[in-house]
C-alpha cells in the first residue's frame, strides 16, 4: 500500500491512537481498581489514597470472604450450575439443529419444527406464565429452574445449524452408499466434523449461565443454593456484607486476623471474584464468540 | 423466487393428504432423526408454548387456588386488566421510560461503535489492532450483576463531608471529587433519578463498544485494498477515504441493524434496571419490564402482570415486523 505521510494523514494516526489508548485505560480501569482496593488495607481506602494500584498490600478482605461469607458456596454452586446447564443445552441443541440443517427430503415434518423454533424468535409469553410453569412442575428452588426453561436458545440453535448445514450433503450421500444409516452418520461423521461449532455453542451457553442471575432471583429461596452472580447482588447492592459480619462477631473477626476489615474492600474483594474467571478465560474464548456472532449474523 | 411459488402452488395441488402420507413415508424411513428431535420438541413445548397457552390467565381473574382454567374470567369481557393498564396513571411514564432509554442507548452506542470500528480498521499495525480489539471485548464477558455491582461501589456515597477527611462510604467518583473541592458532600447518584439514564447508557456503551463494533470490523475487513489505493492516487485524504469508501462499505450493515434496533425499542429487558433501580429513582427507572417484574412476582399478581406483558409483546411483535419490511425495501435484506 502505498504510505499516505502527509500532514492530515499524521494528524488522524494521532487522533486515533489517542481515541483508543483512551478507551483502552476506560475499559482496563475499573477492574485494575477493584483488584487493588481488594487487596488494599481499609485504611487506605478510607483516607481515599487509592488511585490505580494497591496501597499497603494485604490479603484480609479475602480471608474474610473465603473464612465467612456465602461466597465459597456461592462460588462452587455457579461451577456445577454452568458445567450441567452446558452439557445439558449442548445436547438439546446439537440435536433438535442437526435434523433442521438436513434437506426437508430426509427430514420429517422439517417444516412445522423449523416454525416451532422460529416462533420463540419473535414471541416470549413473560415473566408470569413462566414461572408459574415452573411451579407447577415443582422446579421451584433446585438447581433445573435454572437450566430448564432456557435449556436451548433459539440464537444458538440457529448458530448450530448453520454449522451443519456447511457440511456438504455429499458426504453423507456416500456414506449412504457405504451402507452407514442415519445414526452413524449423526455420531461417526457429523459430530467428529463439528467439535469446533460444540465448542462456540458450548462457551456461549456456560458464559451465559455463569453471569445470569435473574432466574435465580426468581426461582431460589433457598440462599445456599445461590449462584455466585446473585450472591454479588445480595453483598454489593442490598448491603449483606455488614449484616453478615455483625451476626458472626465483628470483634471475633477482628481478634482471629490480627487486624480490622472494612466492609468496603470486602465487597471489592467479592467483586474481584466473580469477575476474574471470565478476565482469565476471555481472551481464549473470544475467538469462536466472534465466529458465533459472524455465522449467526448471516439469518437471524 | 419463482421456483419457490411454483412449489407452493404444487403442494397446493396434491393437497394435505398428500403431503401427510409423504411426511408419514419419511418418518417411518428416518425415525433417528425424528428420535433426535424429541426432546428439544418437548422442551419447546413445555417452556414456550404452555406458557403461551398460559397467557389466557390475561383474561381470567385469577385464583391460585382453581387454577389457570377453572379460573372465572375477568370483568369486562376479560380485558379489565388491560383496560386497569391503560388507565394506570404512570403508564405512560413506564412507556416513555422504556423508549427513552432504548433511543438513548442507539444514539450513543450506534455511533460510537462505528467510529470504533473506523478507527480501528485505520490502525497501521496488525499486532496493535488485535491487541485493542481484545481488549474491547472484555467488557461483554462481565455480568450485568457485576457491572451493575461496580457501578454501585463507584458511585456510592454516605453523604460525608469533604471536611470529615474519611471517605469510608465514599465511591472512587465521590473521593474523587470530594478532594477537588468540586463538592463538599458526596452525592448519592444511584438515589438521585436526575442521573439514572446517564449512568445506565455510561455503562452500556462501557460494556457493549467494543463487541457492537465487531460486525463493522469483519464488514470492513473485506473490502479490496485496491480501492483504497486507487482514491489514494486519485489524491483523497485519509479521511475522505474514510468517508467514501469504509462508510459506505457498512451502509446496509448499519442500516439493518439499526432498522432492528428500532423494532426492539419497546422490548428493553429487566436485568440491568432492576438492579440499578431504587425506589427514590422510579420515576425514570420503572420500565415497563420492570413494572411487570414487581407486580408479577413482587406483588403475586400474575393475571394482571400477565395481562401488561401480553399487551407489550403485542407491540414488540408489531414494531419488529415493521421493522423487518422497511429493512427488506430500503436494503434487500431481511431477517425473516
Amino acid at each position: 500500500m502505498v504510505k499516505d505521510t502527509s500532514l492530515s494523514s499524521r494528524l488522524l494516526d494521532v487522533i486515533i491512537f489517542i481515541t483508543l489508548l483512551l478507551l483502552m485505560i476506560v475499559t482496563l480501569y475499573p477492574i485494575i481498581y477493584i483488584f487493588s482496593v481488594s487487596v488494599s488495607s481499609s485504611t487506605a481506602y478510607e483516607a481515599g489514597l487509592i488511585r490505580f494500584l494497591p496501597v499497603d498490600f494485604t490479603l484480609s478482605a479475602y480471608k474474610v470472604v473465603f473464612t465467612a461469607g456465602t461466597v465459597p458456596r456461592s462460588f462452587v454452586n455457579s461451577v456445577i450450575y454452568t458445567a450441567v446447564y452446558t452439557v445439558v443445552s449442548l445436547a438439546l441443541t446439537t440435536t433438535m439443529a442437526y435434523p433442521l440443517s438436513r434437506s426437508s427430503s430426509r427430514v420429517p415434518f422439517k417444516a412445522f419444527f423449523s416454525v416451532v423454533v422460529v416462533v420463540t424468535m419473535f414471541f416470549n409469553a413473560g415473566i408470569a406464565p413462566n414461572y408459574l410453569v415452573v411451579r407447577n412442575l415443582g422446579l421451584l428452588d433446585s438447581m433445573w429452574a435454572l437450566i430448564l426453561p432456557s435449556a436451548v436458545s433459539t440464537y444458538n440453535l440457529v448458530v448450530m445449524r448453520s454449522f451443519f448445514q456447511s457440511v456438504p450433503e455429499t458426504l453423507e450421500e456416500a456414506a449412504f452408499i457405504d451402507g452407514a444409516n442415519e445414526i452413524t452418520i449423526f455420531t461417526k461423521i457429523m459430530l467428529p466434523l463439528s467439535k469446533a461449532a460444540l465448542a462456540t455453542v458450548g462457551l456461549f451457553y456456560g458464559v451465559y449461565m455463569w453471569n445470569s442471575w435473574f432466574s435465580a432471583m426468581l426461582y431460589l429461596a433457598d440462599s445456599s443454593k445461590f449462584p455466585l452472580q446473585l450472591i454479588i447482588r445480595q453483598i454489593i447492592m442490598q448491603n449483606q456484607m455488614a449484616a453478615e459480619l455483625a451476626a458472626m462477631g465483628d470483634t471475633s473477626m477482628q481478634d482471629a486476623l490480627g487486624e480490622s476489615v472494612n466492609t468496603e474492600t470486602v465487597k471489592y474483594a467479592t467483586l474481584f471474584i466473580s469477575v476474574i474467571p471470565m478476565v482469565i478465560v476471555y481472551p481464549f474464548i473470544q475467538k469462536h464468540f466472534v465466529k458465533g456472532v459472524m455465522v449467526g449474523g448471516v439469518k437471524g | 423466487m419463482a421456483s419457490k411459488a411454483k412449489a407452493v402452488e404444487k403442494k397446493e395441488k396434491v393437497g394435505i393428504s398428500a403431503w401427510w402420507k409423504t411426511e408419514l413415508r419419511k418418518a417411518k424411513r428416518s425415525k433417528f432423526l425424528l428420535l433426535l428431535m424429541l426432546p428439544g420438541f418437548v422442551y419447546y413445548i413445555i417452556f414456550h408454548y404452555v406458557p403461551m397457552g398460559g397467557l389466557l390467565i390475561a383474561f381470567k381473574d385469577f385464583k391460585p387456588a382453581l387454577g389457570i382454567l377453572k379460573s372465572p374470567w375477568a370483568e369486562s369481557f376479560g380485558f379489565e386488566h388491560f383496560i386497569r393498564f391503560l388507565q394506570t396513571p404512570d403508564m405512560l411514564n413506564y412507556v416513555w421510560n422504556t423508549i427513552a432509554l432504548s433511543l438513548l442507548n442507539i444514539v450513543w452506542l450506534f455511533p460510537l461503535s462505528i467510529i470504533l470500528a473506523l478507527f480501528i480498521n485505520e490502525m497501521r499495525s496488525m499486532k496493535m489492532k488485535k491487541i485493542v480489539q481484545t481488549i474491547s471485548y472484555l467488557p461483554h464477558f462481565v455480568s450485568v450483576a457485576a457491572i451493575a455491582g461496580m457501578i454501585t461501589l463507584f458511585l456510592s456515597s454516605q453523604g460525608t463531608l469533604a471536611s470529615a477527611g474519611s471517605y469510608a462510604n465514599e465511591g472512587i467518583l465521590n473521593q474523587l471529587l470530594l478532594k477537588i473541592g468540586v463538592i463538599d458532600q458526596g452525592i448519592a447518584f444511584l438515589d438521585n433519578p436526575a442521573y439514572f439514564r446517564t449512568i445506565y447508557i455510561a455503562s452500556d456503551v462501557w460494556q457493549g463498544i467494543g463487541w457492537s463494533a465487531i460486525v463493522y470490523i469483519a464488514a470492513l475487513s473485506g473490502v479490496d485494498q485496491e480501492l483504497y489505493e486507487a482514491a489514494t492516487l486519485d489524491g483523497a485524504t485519509r479521511v475522505q477515504k474514510m468517508w467514501h469508501i469504509s462508510v459506505q462499505v457498512i451502509r446496509p450493515t448499519i442500516v439493518i441493524l439499526l432498522v432492528m434496533q428500532i423494532g426492539k425499542i419497546m422490548s428493553l429487558g429487566s436485568d440491568k434496571a432492576l438492579l440499578l433501580q431504587r425506589e427514590t429513582t422510579y420515576e425514570k427507572s420503572q420500565i415497563l419490564s420492570t413494572y411487570i417484574y414487581s407486580l408479577g412476582i413482587g406483588k403475586g399478581e400474575f393475571d394482571y402482570s400477565s395481562a401488561v406483558g401480553l399487551f407489550n409483546a403485542g407491540i414488540n411483535v408489531i414494531l419488529v415486523l415493521i421493522a423487518n419490511f422497511i429493512s427488506k425495501k430500503m436494503t434487500e435484506t431481511s431477517l425473516f
